[in-house]
């Protein structure tokens, strides 16, 4: 065993203790290795966006391009500007259009990523569900095809009522008025147990793989110590 | 006039990057510098919310209020790695080995208490929400998927059993696909609102 892999297998020792011993209760030691992670990961963070970004973006062709490349760099150089400026308190205004640039690609970012990325093929894949070409396909499953998609359509939209895009009514006629048409209501309910079921198989799947990282955690201090004691 | 202008920015920039999606070939060139614009400053929003970290933490130590010890921790912490990554490269042994050390224990022991967490808060869930319909579902899905997931649970195909398996295998698929739906809708909704100017998360 080289120094090298001692001194950062202690490291690690320590810290998977220090954080470990967060289960006896919040103390010193899980708040040490917590800011010492933060700290150690903002710096790797701002390190990314120097090496990555900055440098690349920016710099690079500034220093290293051509006339009409760094003409083009006029741009963005000056929305960062803008950007850092709005730091100060007498410039904040103006970082409104650097922000409204951002919020501008981000909307249109997810308005494509929404349609084109979720609301089209999802909705198509419950449509074709329904294709009598998919149910005959295999003869033996007709009635498993069938039912999957029956109870596909009704558990899908079920959630969407439940989630219910729509402002509460105006309360007209006491206090029946402000909840949903009985309709509706049937639909959430149904919708209900369906997001249970998802949310209970995805604490399933969290659950395992935070119980294999922590017996993995078990065996890494089992085996540091054991190489430590010579043992391993 | 600043309004305008900043209206003119949201638009433009918005409706470019929608026009993208349906003539990609003919504004790849565009998108792409777009994109590039957008991507620098978010990395320099980015570093401004590091600088506000350590700000935040310099202040704290300087008014020596309580916890001013942690505040330490994170600055030592930050300026050493800063510091050894511009001087270093990131993929230099010695950087690499620094990251891989504190991040996957810190990370992977975080992860290990929450598998204490989560079997604590489950057995709350009950207690403080009752049996509701949801709540039932929750429960039942959770205890099955984890048995399920078993290895050793083997069961001949081509049977109506191993059918029914499937069919309960595929049930979580109906929430997860509607709660798909519904942040897309929610998404869609957000952002025409922003293109609208309904919302201006910009400020106004």
């Amino acid at each position: 065993m080289i120094l090298n892999d001692v001194v950062w297998g202690v490291v690690g020792l320590l810290l998977t203790i220090m954080i470990l011993s967060y289960l006896i209760g919040d103390n010193v030691f899980f708040r040490l290795a917590a800011h010492l992670f933060v700290g150690l990961t903002a710096g790797y963070m701002a390190v990314l966006i120097i090496r990555q970004i900055l440098v690349p973006y920016l710099i690079q062709p500034l220093i290293n391009g051509g006339w009409v490349e760094r003409l083009w760099m006029i741009g963005p150089l000056a929305l960062v500007i803008l950007l850092l400026l709005s730091q100060l308190p007498r410039f904040t205004s103006l970082g409104r259009i650097p922000l409204a640039y951002l919020a501008g690609l981000t909307a249109a970012v997810v308005i494509g990523g929404a349609v084109f990325g979720t609301l089209i093929p999802q909705s198509r894949a419950i449509v074709e569900a329904f294709d009598p070409a998919v149910w005959q396909a295999d003869p033996g499953q007709k009635w498993f095809r069938v039912l999957d998609a029956v109870v596909m359509l009704i558990g899908t939209v079920g959630v969407l009522s439940y989630f219910h895009f729509g402002r509460k009514l105006i309360p007209r006629g006491g206090q029946d008025a402000i909840k949903k048409p009985y309709p509706f209501e049937v639909l959430a309910g149904i919708g209900q147990v369906f997001i249970g079921i998802a949310l209970g198989a995805v604490f399933a799947g969290v659950f395992s793989t935070a119980l294999l990282a922590l017996i993995d955690r078990i065996l890494f201090i089992n085996q540091i110590i054991l190489r430590l004691m010579g043992a391993g | 006039m600043k309004k305008v202008l900043v209206m003119v920015v949201v638009l433009t920039i918005g409706l470019t990057v929608l026009a993208g999606y349906l003539f990609r070939a003919l504004l790849a060139p565009l998108l792409a510098l777009l994109f590039d614009w957008g991507i620098l400053l978010a990395g320099v929003a980015g570093l401004i919310g590091i600088g506000y970290l350590i700000h935040m933490n310099l202040s704290k130590l300087a008014r020596r209020e309580k916890g001013a010890f942690f505040s330490v921790v994170v600055i030592i912490a930050f300026v050493f790695t800063l510091v050894s990554g511009l001087v270093m490269t990131p993929q230099s042994p010695f950087f690499r080995d620094l990251i891989l050390n504190v991040q996957i224990p810190v990370e992977a022991s975080l992860l290990g208490i929450l598998a204490v967490t989560l079997v604590y808060t489950s057995l709350r869930l009950v207690r403080s929400r009752g049996w509701t319909p949801m709540s039932i579902a929750f429960l039942a899905s959770a205890i099955l998927s984890l048995i399920l997931n078993l290895v050793f649970i083997n069961i001949p195909t081509d049977t109506p059993l191993s059918y029914l398996m499937m069919f309960i295998r595929r049930l979580p698929l109906i929430g997860v696909r509607g709660i798909l739906l519904g942040m897309a809708l929610g998404g869609l909704v957000v952002g025409l609102r922003v293109l609208l100017m309904i919302d201006r998360p910009y400020g106004e």
